[in-house]
C-alpha cells in the first residue's frame, strides 16, 4: 500500500527512476508529472502495465535524530555517500516490492535506525543507479527535515 | 486521492478550467485568485481545488483546528507540522484581513 504523504506519519517515496513509473520525456513534464505524484499520493496515473514500483516508507526524523545524524557526519568525517546512506537508515522503515528484503531495525546510541544490510541491498537490486536511489532519498529526508513545507505544484 | 474531472472543476468555477463562454452559467464566479475584485496579492499558480485537496494541506487544516483549540502543542506536532500551521495561520489570518476591509479601502468586502 502506498501511504499517503503526511508532515508527521510515515510516508512512501518511489524513485524518479524507477522502471515502473512512465514518466515525460520532457524534463521539465517529468519534474511535474513526480511532484504531483508525491504530492497527492497518487502513483496510479505514472505507472505502466509491468510490475509494481518499489515502494519505500520513510518517517519524518525527530529533532534529536536529525542533531544525532548531523553530528556523526561530523564525529566519524563521513563522506558524501555515507551521509546519505546514514540518513536513509534513519528514516527507512519500510520496503515493498523489493524482492525478499526487509528492513530490520537496531538501536545505535539510543537511535533507531535501519541496518546497514538494506543500504547494500538497494546497492545490489538497482545495480549503476543505487548512489541514485540513496541520494534521492537523502535528499527527500533531509529538505523535510530541515525546511518549510515546499509550495505547491 | 483522485483529482477533479474537467467537468468538475468547470462546475466549480475553477479559474484554471473555465467553462466555455456560451455555456457559462451566471451564478458561478470563475476564480482564479487574481479575479476577485480589489485584489492586490499574488496571483495564485496553483488550482486552489488541487491544493485544498492534497493530503499534507488537509493534515495541516486539521491540525491547526486542534491546535487552535490548545488540545495539541508544538511537541505533539513536530516542527515541520508546526512550520505548515503557521503558514497557514498567517495566510488565513491575510485573507480574513483582507476580505473583512471595504473594497474602498483596498479590501475585499463590497459596501452596499
Amino acid at each position: 500500500m502506498i501511504k499517503a504523504p503526511s508532515l508527521q506519519n510515515d510516508y512512501a517515496f518511489i524513485f524518479s527512476g524507477d522502471p515502473a513509473l512512465v514518466l515525460p520525456e520532457d524534463p521539465e513534464q517529468r519534474k511535474h508529472a513526480l511532484d504531483v505524484a508525491r504530492e497527492t499520493g497518487n502513483w496510479q496515473p505514472l505507472l505502466g502495465q509491468g510490475d509494481p514500483p518499489t515502494v519505500f516508507t520513510l518517517r519524518p526524523l525527530k529533532g534529536s535524530e536529525y542533531d544525532w545524524w548531523a553530528g556523526e557526519c561530523a564525529r566519524q568525517r563521513l563522506v558524501n555517500a555515507e551521509a546519505a546512506a546514514l540518513v536513509v537508515r534513519l528514516a527507512l522503515v519500510k520496503v515493498d516490492n523489493f524482492g525478499a528484503h526487509k528492513v530490520e531495525r537496531v538501536k545505535v546510541d539510543g537511535i533507531s535506525l535501519a541496518k546497514v544490510d538494506i543500504i547494500d541491498a538497494i546497492y545490489a537490486e538497482a545495480g549503476g543507479a543505487g548512489r541514485a536511489v540513496i541520494l534521492e532519498i537523502a535528499d527527500e529526508v533531509i529538505d523535510r527535515a530541515t525546511k518549510a513545507p515546499r509550495p505547491k505544484s | 486521492m483522485q483529482t477533479q474531472s474537467e467537468a468538475q472543476r468547470q462546475m466549480l468555477g475553477c479559474g484554471f478550467a473555465p467553462q466555455p463562454e456560451e455555456a457559462r452559467r451566471k451564478f458561478v464566479s470563475f476564480w482564479d485568485g487574481g479575479s476577485l475584485p480589489n485584489y492586490k496579492g499574488p496571483k495564485m499558480t496553483v488550482c486552489p481545488g488541487y491544493s485544498t485537496q492534497l493530503p499534507e494541506v488537509i493534515e495541516t487544516v486539521r491540525a491547526h483546528r486542534h491546535w487552535s483549540k490548545g488540545a495539541w502543542g508544538v511537541r505533539d506536532l513536530g516542527a515541520p507540522l508546526t512550520l505548515a500551521i503557521e503558514i497557514f495561520e498567517g495566510a488565513a489570518n491575510e485573507f480574513q484581513s483582507w476580505s473583512m476591509t471595504s473594497e474602498s479601502e483596498g479590501g475585499g468586502r463590497r459596501e452596499r
